[in-house]
């Protein structure tokens, strides 16, 4: 049975407010969202904090919206419901494409993108699509709200720069210009945690980031610059081993995701460019 | 941890017409594990009665704290396939315990307890969910279905219940409550799914005895609802 579960002390927040109330006399509580991941880290006692605030039931944190030039999404907004959204499908499909293949749909109504986010796991598979789209983090607590770019949302392997007392609230999102392109690599189609993820972004220039290959999401900057001025996908591929430095570890190898991660740049180059015929 | 006492409920202590031949007895055959366990460890009764929500007048304005629990054990109340539950919970517990555990209901199973397999695939809502990672306090108030509350009213099984039977869709039987779930949430979203709808939605299943081509072919079979 349970390793590590005794002494939980759980408060249940019904508001925004409330939450943000409490983490300011008590920044140590961990929220507790869908629990995808929290609750994987308790069950085996990876988790050592005993002190949690629920924060499933505050509507405020839900939801899709848009304007003329961003996308609006609540922290707690699930899979499915990215899933189903028209926006969605309309703005950023390679959001969709990326939450149908996160676990199965068990998860899918439970996980949300702001924990995916908060928890900040490398093979976090949402990153690399908010990493190209460049998002801003929207973050609040008792005494304001802030935004932070996503891509200096994280300071290290599974540290964010959110500070004690604050949630996140949303994450806006520019309509991204040109075409978009998301592929994870994992041991099955489904329900597997990713070797090598893949969103890229091709209009005037290019954009690409990739996970599970460093210690945090990287973009790949000196990838990107070949391409958006014209080079060819070879010097591409040339340029990506100077991006990106993988590491062997239970899950692969750092070989296989290299030759992985080039091959998935091809695949996004040929993919992307409009039809000769 | 020790768990709080509880008595057998009819249906577990309801002696099964088993008969006696070359493998077993009859008494013997009558006996179930779990029944066994309980009654030798001499418990005594909690009783799983209808009771209005615990949390609905503890609404709180704005500014104020949230409701606290534990580590004691708090009152839970929710509905349970149709019926409206009380009973009691330590946060550190989660929806599959409180099934297993404290109510007695042994049909949810846990493969892995980290949210993998889908074997412990409840409805909440009518959405499903891997009740390993469900914290007990957060269904306070909801609608939990599980696989005991799928047979119809006669006691027969349900359209998809008896599709897993008519294609052998099992062996060891262990993800088959999972699979139902998650086969009877597709269909209450999908009446009549492709076979492509039918992999997605129960993708979150595993079969360790690999018996997934016979489950998609039951679960393709039950179209609009109706008996295969
Ligand atoms: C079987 C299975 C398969 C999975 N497959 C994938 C996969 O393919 N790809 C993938 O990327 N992930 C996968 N996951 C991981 C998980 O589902 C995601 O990371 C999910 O998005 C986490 O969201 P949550 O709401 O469940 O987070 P929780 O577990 O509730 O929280 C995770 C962390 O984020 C913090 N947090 C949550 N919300 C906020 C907020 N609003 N503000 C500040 N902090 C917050 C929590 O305190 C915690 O530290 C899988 C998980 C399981 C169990
Ligand atoms: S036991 Fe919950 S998913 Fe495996
Ligand atoms: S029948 Fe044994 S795990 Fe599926």
């Amino acid at each position: 049975m349970k390793t590590a579960l005794g002494n939980l002390d759980f408060a249940d927040a019904t508001t925004l407010s409330e939450a943000l109330t409490l983490l300011a006399s008590e920044p140590d509580r961990v929220p507790l969202a869908g629990c995808t991941d929290v609750y994987v880290g308790l069950n085996f006692g990876h988790i050592e904090k005993k002190r949690f605030v629920n924060i499933w039931s505050l509507s405020e944190l839900r939801g899709i919206s848009e304007n003329a030039d961003f996308l609006r999404i609540g922290a707690l907004t699930t899979y499915t419901e990215m899933i189903e959204s028209p926006i969605i499908a309309k703005f950023l499909p390679m959001m969709r494409d990326c939450a149908r293949l996160i676990g199965g749909c068990q998860v899918q109504n439970r996980g949300t993108v702001g924990g995916n986010i908060a928890n900040g796991s490398p093979a976090g598979d949402t990153l690399p699509i908010l990493a190209v789209a460049e998002a801003m983090i929207i973050a609040q607590s008792l005494s304001g709200t802030r935004k932070i770019p996503f891509l200096s949302f994280y300071a290290g392997y599974r540290k964010t720069v959110l500070l004690p007392g604050e949630l996140i609230v949303a994450i806006e999102i520019p309509k991204p210009p040109g075409a978009q392109w998301f592929r994870k690599v994992g041991t099955r189609a489904a329900n597997a945690i990713s070797k090598v993820v893949i969103a890229g972004l091709r209009g005037e220039t290019v954009r690409l980031a990739f996970g599970s290959v460093g210690p945090t999401v990287i973009r790949a900057r000196r990838t990107e610059a070949v391409l958006s001025s014209g080079g060819t996908i070879a010097q591409a591929r040339d340029a990506l081993a100077h991006d990106i430095h993988p590491i062997d570890d239970l899950r692969s190898t750092s070989r296989y995701r290299m030759q992985v991660a080039e091959n998935l740049l091809s695949a996004f180059w040929d993919s992307t460019t409009p039809n000769q015929s | 941890m020790k768990k709080p006492p509880k008595k057998p409920t009819e249906a577990e202590t309801e002696q099964p017409n088993s008969i006696s031949d070359p493998k077993s007895t009859s008494p013997y055959r009558g006996w179930t594990r779990r029944g066994f366990l309980q009654t030798t460890a001499g418990l005594s009764a909690l009783a799983v009665t209808a009771r209005t929500s615990v949390h609905a007048d503890q609404d709180v304005s704005k500014g104020s704290l949230p409701t606290r629990s534990g580590p004691a054990e708090t009152p839970l109340a929710f509905e349970l396939n149709g019926v409206a539950v009380s009973t009691q919970a330590e946060p550190r517990e989660t929806l599959a315990d409180v099934l297993l555990y404290r109510l007695n209901l042994t049909g949810t199973k846990i493969g892995c307890d980290r949210g993998a397999c889908g074997a412990c695939t409840v409805l909440v809502d009518g959405a499903t969910r891997v009740s390993c990672l469900t914290p007990a306090l957060d269904i306070a108030n909801r609608r939990v279905t599980t696989v005991e509350g799928l047979t119809l009213k006669d006691g027969s099984l349900s359209p998809l219940q008896q599709a897993f039977v008519n294609h052998d869709a099992l062996q060891c039987g262990y993800c088959t409550p999972g699979f139902l779930m998650s086969a009877t949430a597709l269909y209450t979203k999908t009446p009549a799914p492709t076979k492509e709808q039918v992999v997605e939605a129960v993708s979150g299943n595993l079969c360790r005895c690999a018996a997934h081509s016979h489950i998609i072919d039951a679960i393709l079979s039950v179209k609009n609802g109706e008996r295969p």
